[in-house]
């Protein structure tokens, strides 16, 4: 997946989350902003599941910001992949 | 793509949460700051008739609190809606009048006093689109470990999280209806007495305008009264609500022991004149018996009512009446009872056979007459009310006037009655203000009518409830 605009997805709802992508250079590697309210408990474990999803979708270069509102991760899961395909121009959403 | 998208239903909620928060931001960036009401049910469906009604109420309540606290700031805008993600309400808060930390300390503290503040989710999003958070987290609704851990842990299963939150939801709504309930209903029963009170002229009985054949009270002497017994009738109806069991036969003991205190309090108000003593006994089984029905069958309905007026008081002239032996300690009931036998049974008889004037000769009356109870006002008080009166005293047999004046003036009284009430159907006040004066002079006083007309008047504004 090719991503070529910034994009978001998600909301500061409770249990929800905003993620927002931002295409990077070749080679700058990924850069993940992550805030979260379990962050002491689940930051890592939330870090992890970002490094997994962007592996599966073999993207190396890319700032990710995240801001937990306490999803859980089908919805972590679910949130990166809309920003991610917004992003890419696959599919119609929010930019900022 | 790899499958990490979740289920349609997870799919479309996501989707209905981030239509929201994006309407939100829309919103703030027009000066308003936006407080969202929610709820924390976790499961689908998000929503129900449930939490459709408590969601109306909290946000009946919410309204109400923002008005006390940021008077006049509040102008009542808002948008309410349902989506996949749920019930929710949007209040906006023109950003002039308050400090969004100001308006998040506000709604935290709706939160924290409410008894079902763990469930309800009270966001704030300023002007520039900012979540304003305090810190704090709230506490899981089934432990007081913060809710989010228990979330991402799973430490209590979803159903069981769920159901405990929307049976809590169903407990507090029923609360609030019966509160209700019991508040417009205690309202009636005082308006009831007071509408009886208030109806002039009336043969024997103290009115607005005149004593009648009274020397010992007047008109303020009921408002008194009927002042003084206006508490006790939210009692009654908590005792209809907190009822164990289904056997009425054992709850009379407790209605009488609030009666007796409404007497009590009656006496105090009065300076010891007996204004309603009657009344008390048939007003206190009747909110009783109304609140009962409401609770059982969610709706009013008379002849539940009056089945319930009449199991409260079954066997009771056996028991206090049959057993009385002739004594200078008689009450006027006993004693008018020992004479008369069950046509001296009074309120008493009147309750344990089911309010039979009520229900078979006042209320077919109104109805027969297409009478509008609702529609009184003071001009038509008395066209509509005389004659109730009236086919009342037509066939009770009032043990007020049974034991004072004898079977005889009863009877001449309930024939003079009947021909009043042909009179003024047909239009004429002569035979109503003959009555009038009869009774006045000779000091007749139908106080046992007058509490059938305030029993058939209460009955009456309990049929127009909606029962919300």
């Amino acid at each position: 997946m090719e991503l070529k605009i910034k994009a978001q997805a998600g909301s500061f709802e409770s249990s929800d989350v905003l993620i927002m992508v931002e295409p990077q250079p070749t080679g700058v590697g990924r850069k993940i902003e992550l805030e979260s309210i379990v962050m002491q408990q689940f930051g890592d474990d939330l870090l992890n599941q970002i490094h997994r999803d962007l592996d599966a979708l073999g993207i190396d270069d890319i700032r990710v910001i995240i801001n937990d509102k306490g999803a859980l991760p089908p919805t972590i899961s679910a949130r990166l992949e809309t920003a991610l395909k917004r992003s890419a121009g696959l599919q119609a959403g929010t930019l900022t | 793509m790899h499958n990490i998208q979740p289920n349609p239903i997870i799919q479309s909620l996501l989707k209905a949460r981030e239509e929201r928060w994006l309407n939100k931001l829309a919103l703030a960036k027009h000066g308003w700051h936006v407080v969202s009401l929610q709820l924390n049910l976790p499961g689908y469906p998000k929503n129900n008739e449930t939490t459709d009604l408590f969601v109306k109420l909290i946000d009946k309540q919410f309204v109400r609190f923002l008005k006390a606290n940021i008077l006049g700031k509040y102008k009542e805008e808002k948008k309410s809606f349902i989506d996949k993600a749920g019930d929710c309400v949007f209040y906006l808060i023109p950003a002039k009048g308050i400090e969004s930390q100001e308006l998040k300390e506000l709604t935290e503290r709706f939160e924290e006093r409410h008894r079902l503040g763990r469930i309800i989710d009270l966001d704030v999003l300023d002007t520039k689109g900012k979540l304003i958070s305090s810190g704090k987290s709230k506490k899981c609704f089934i432990c007081d470990e913060p809710a989010h851990f228990c979330r991402k842990e799973t430490r209590h299963p979803l159903e069981e999280v769920r159901k405990a939150m929307l049976e809590a939801i169903s407990a507090y709504l029923e609360k609030e209806r019966m509160q209700n309930c019991i508040k417009r209903f205690s309202s009636w029963a005082v308006k009831a007495l007071l509408y009886e009170v208030t109806l002039s002229p009336k043969p024997g009985l103290v009115c607005r305008s005149s004593t009648g054949a009274h020397s010992d009270m007047d008109f303020l002497s009921f408002i008194n009264s009927i002042s003084a017994l206006t508490p006790y009738f939210q009692e009654l109806g908590w005792m209809a609500v907190d009822m164990q069991g289904n056997d009425m036969s054992q709850i009379l003991p407790l209605i009488r022991e609030v009666g007796l205190k409404m007497e009590e309090a009656m006496f105090e108000a009065t300076e010891k004149v007996n204004t309603h003593k009657g009344a008390i006994f048939l007003m206190a089984l009747s909110m009783f018996s109304a609140i009962r029905v409401i609770y059982k069958k969610r709706k009013f309905k008379a002849g539940i009512f009056a089945g319930t007026v009449q199991q409260l008081t079954k066997g009771m002239i056996q028991r206090e009446l049959c057993s009385v032996e002739e004594g200078s300690r008689m009450t006027h009931g006993e004693s008018c009872f020992l004479q008369f036998g069950l046509k001296g049974s009074g309120a008493r008889g009147e309750a344990e056979q089911g309010l039979p004037t009520v229900m078979h000769h006042a209320m077919p009356f109104i109805k027969e007459a297409e009478i509008s109870i609702e529609a009184i006002n003071d001009k038509n008080m008395f066209a509509i009310l005389a004659p109730v009166l009236l086919k009342i005293m037509s066939v009770n047999n009032d043990t007020n006037v049974l034991f004072r004046h004898g079977e005889e003036v009863l009877e001449e009284l309930k024939k003079k009655s009947v021909s009043a009430l042909l009179e003024m159907q047909r239009g004429d006040q002569m035979k109503y203000n003959e009555l009038v004066e009869w009774c006045n002079s000779s000091k007749i006083s139908p106080g046992g009518s007058a509490d059938l007309l305030s029993v058939t008047l209460f009955l009456n504004f309990c049929q127009t409830d909606k029962g919300l």
